[in-house]
C-alpha cells in the first residue's frame, strides 16, 4: 500500500510538472508556486540528513580507532567551534569571529589546495603526456596547440608570422585561431552529441520513474 | 634518466615568481566570445538592473575574482545597477561582497542605490524557479539583513524577466543550470564568466545564441581587462601563466624525448 501511495504522487506530480511548463493556465502556476515553495524548504532540511551522514562517519571513525584520528577529530572539533560561534554571533558582515574563521582559514586552505594542482599538472605532463600511439599523437599534438594558443606568446607569433599574398595577409603560426577552431568546431561537435545523448537518458530515466518501471529509489 | 619530481616543482615555482616579481606586462588580443561579452554590456543604459550571481569559492578566486573586480568596475562605471547574489554556492561568503564594496568606494557609489549584495539564499534550483515567479520571495532582505522594500529595486523589479542580464561568474555547472531555468524558461538573457577548463562545456551555448559572451578563465579575464583599458589582475597574472605554459611545453618535448630514446635504446637492446 504505501508502495502505491508513493508511486501515484509520483506519477501526478510528474505528469503535473511536465505538463505546468507548457500550459499556462493559471491555477497550475499556483500549485507549481506552491510545490516551489516546498522545494526550497525541503531543500533545507536536507542540510541536516548531510550534517547527520558527516558526524556519524566521523564518529565512527573515532570508535574504530582508525590510523590518523588527527583527521575525523579536527573535522568534529572544526565543524562545532564553527557552528557555536554562528549561533552565537551570527554570519552577517559584523560577526568577526565567523569571518575570521573564513578569511584565516577557509580562503587560504581552499586557495592552496588548488593551486598545488598546477605543481601536479606540470609534473604529470613530463612524466605521462606521450605520444605512445596514434589517438596520444592526436591528444598531444591539440593540448599543445591550446597551451600556445591561449597565452600571449601565442599572439605575438601569430603577429610576426603574418606574410602578405596578393591583396591577402594571412598568419603561419596563427595559434589563437586555431584554438578557436579546435573549441568551436570538433569541442562543440563533441559536447552536442554528449549532451543530446545525456538529455535522451534522463527523460527516459524520467519515463521510467514517473511510471512506476523503475523502482530502486523506493529502496 | 628522469628529472625528479623537487626539480619540476622548483622550476614551476621560478618560472611563476619571477614575472609575476619583475611585473612583466604582455600583450593581449580579445577573443570574440570576450568581445561579445563587452559590447553585451555596453548595450545597456544607465539604470538598467542586472543580476550578477556569484557562483565560485576561494579555491578559484585567482581566475574568477579578477572577472568580478573588472566587472563590477564596468557596470558601475556605465551607472548600470548590478545585483550580486549567491545561489549556488554558500562558501563564496563575504569574499564577494568585499571586492564589490571596494570597488563601489573607489567609484562613489552607494550601496542599496547604485548596487545590491544580496548574499545566500538556499534553495538551489527550485529557488532558482522562484526568482523567475516573484523574486522577493527568495530574496526579501539584502546581506546585511535590511528588508529589499525600502530601496528602488522594490518598485523597478518583480521578476527574473526585469532583469536585462543575468552573469554568472562560476567554477561549476550553475551555468548551466541558470541557461536551463533563467535563460530558456523566463528568456532572461545571459553571459557568462568561467574558469578554464570549464569554458569548453560552454561553446555549444555560444554558437546558439543563449550564451551571448563568455569569459574564460585568466586569459578571458585578461582579455575583458584589455578591452577596458586596465592593467588589473588578471593581466599581470597571464605573465606568470605564459611562463608556466612554456615550461609545460618544454616537460612535455623533453620527456617525449627521452621516452623515444630511450625506446630505440630498448629496441637496439633487444636487438643484440
Amino acid at each position: 500500500m504505501k508502495e502505491f501511495i508513493a508511486l501515484g504522487i509520483v506519477l501526478i506530480g510528474g505528469i503535473f510538472m511536465a505538463f505546468q511548463y507548457y500550459l499556462h493556465i493559471p491555477l497550475m502556476k499556483d500549485l507549481y508556486n506552491t510545490f516551489l515553495d516546498w522545494g526550497i524548504v525541503i531543500s533545507v532540511f536536507a542540510l541536516f540528513i548531510g550534517i547527520k551522514s558527516l558526524l556519524q562517519r566521523q564518529i565512527r571513525e573515532i570508535k574504530e580507532k582508525k590510523e590518523h584520528l588527527i583527521f575525523p577529530l579536527t573535522t568534529i572539533i572544526s565543524f562545532g567551534v564553527v557552528i557555536i560561534l554562528w549561533l552565537i554571533w551570527g554570519a552577517k558582515k559584523d560577526s568577526p569571529p565567523v569571518n575570521f574563521i573564513y578569511t584565516t582559514f577557509q580562503v587560504p586552505l581552499q586557495a592552496t589546495i588548488f593551486s598545488l594542482l598546477a605543481f601536479y599538472i606540470t609534473s604529470a605532463s613530463y612524466r605521462a603526456f606521450r605520444a605512445k600511439n596514434f589517438s596520444a599523437t592526436i591528444l598531444l599534438i591539440t593540448a599543445s596547440i591550446v597551451i600556445i594558443g591561449r597565452i600571449p606568446l601565442g599572439d605575438y607569433l601569430a603577429k610576426i608570422t603574418i606574410i602578405n599574398v596578393g591583396k591577402h595577409s594571412f598568419s603561419l603560426l596563427n595559434f589563437p585561431q586555431w584554438v578557436q577552431w579546435i573549441l568551436n568546431v570538433p569541442n562543440v561537435g563533441v559536447k552536442r552529441a554528449f549532451k543530446f545523448g545525456i538529455t535522451i537518458g534522463i527523460i527516459l530515466t524520467s519515463f521510467k520513474i514517473i511510471f512506476g518501471v523503475e523502482k530502486n529509489w523506493l529502496k | 634518466m628522469k628529472l625528479p619530481k623537487q626539480i619540476v616543482y622548483t622550476l614551476l615555482l621560478i618560472s611563476l615568481i619571477i614575472p609575476l616579481v619583475l611585473g612583466i606586462s604582455m600583450e593581449i588580443k580579445p577573443t570574440l566570445p570576450v568581445i561579445n561579452f563587452y559590447n553585451a554590456l555596453n548595450k545597456l543604459h544607465s539604470g538598467n538592473f542586472v543580476i550578477v550571481s556569484l557562483s565560485y569559492d576561494p579555491s578559484t578566486k585567482a581566475e574568477l575574482t579578477p572577472m568580478l573586480k573588472t566587472l563590477t568596475y564596468h557596470l558601475l562605471k556605465r551607472g548600470i545597477i548590478p545585483v550580486f547574489m549567491n545561489l549556488k554556492n554558500i562558501a563564496i561568503g563575504d569574499l564577494g561582497y568585499k571586492v564589490v564594496k571596494t570597488i563601489g568606494e573607489d567609484l562613489n557609489k552607494k550601496e542599496n542605490k547604485d548596487f545590491y549584495y544580496l548574499g545566500y539564499a538556499p534553495g538551489d534550483n527550485m529557488a532558482v524557479q522562484k526568482m523567475g515567479e516573484d523574486f522577493f520571495k527568495v530574496y526579501d532582505h539584502n546581506f546585511h539583513g535590511d528588508l529589499l522594500d525600502k530601496y528602488e529595486i522594490h518598485d523597478k523589479i518583480k521578476v527574473l524577466k526585469d532583469f536585462k542580464y543575468l552573469i554568472d561568474i562560476s567554477d561549476g555547472n550553475s551555468t548551466i543550470d541558470y541557461l536551463t531555468y533563467v535563460n530558456t524558461k523566463y528568456k532572461v538573457p545571459m553571459i557568462a564568466g568561467v574558469t578554464a577548463v570549464m569554458a569548453s562545456e560552454y561553446y555549444p551555448y555560444i554558437q546558439s545564441k543563449q550564451l551571448l559572451g563568455l569569459l574564460g578563465g585568466l586569459r578571458g579575464a585578461a582579455e575583458y581587462e584589455t578591452l577596458l583599458d586596465i592593467n588589473g589582475d588578471a593581466r599581470k597574472g597571464m605573465s606568470a601563466q605564459t611562463f608556466a605554459h612554456i615550461l609545460i611545453l618544454f616537460l612535455i618535448i623533453l620527456g617525449n624525448i627521452e621516452f623515444f630514446y630511450f625506446r630505440k635504446k630498448r629496441k637496439n637492446g633487444n636487438a643484440d
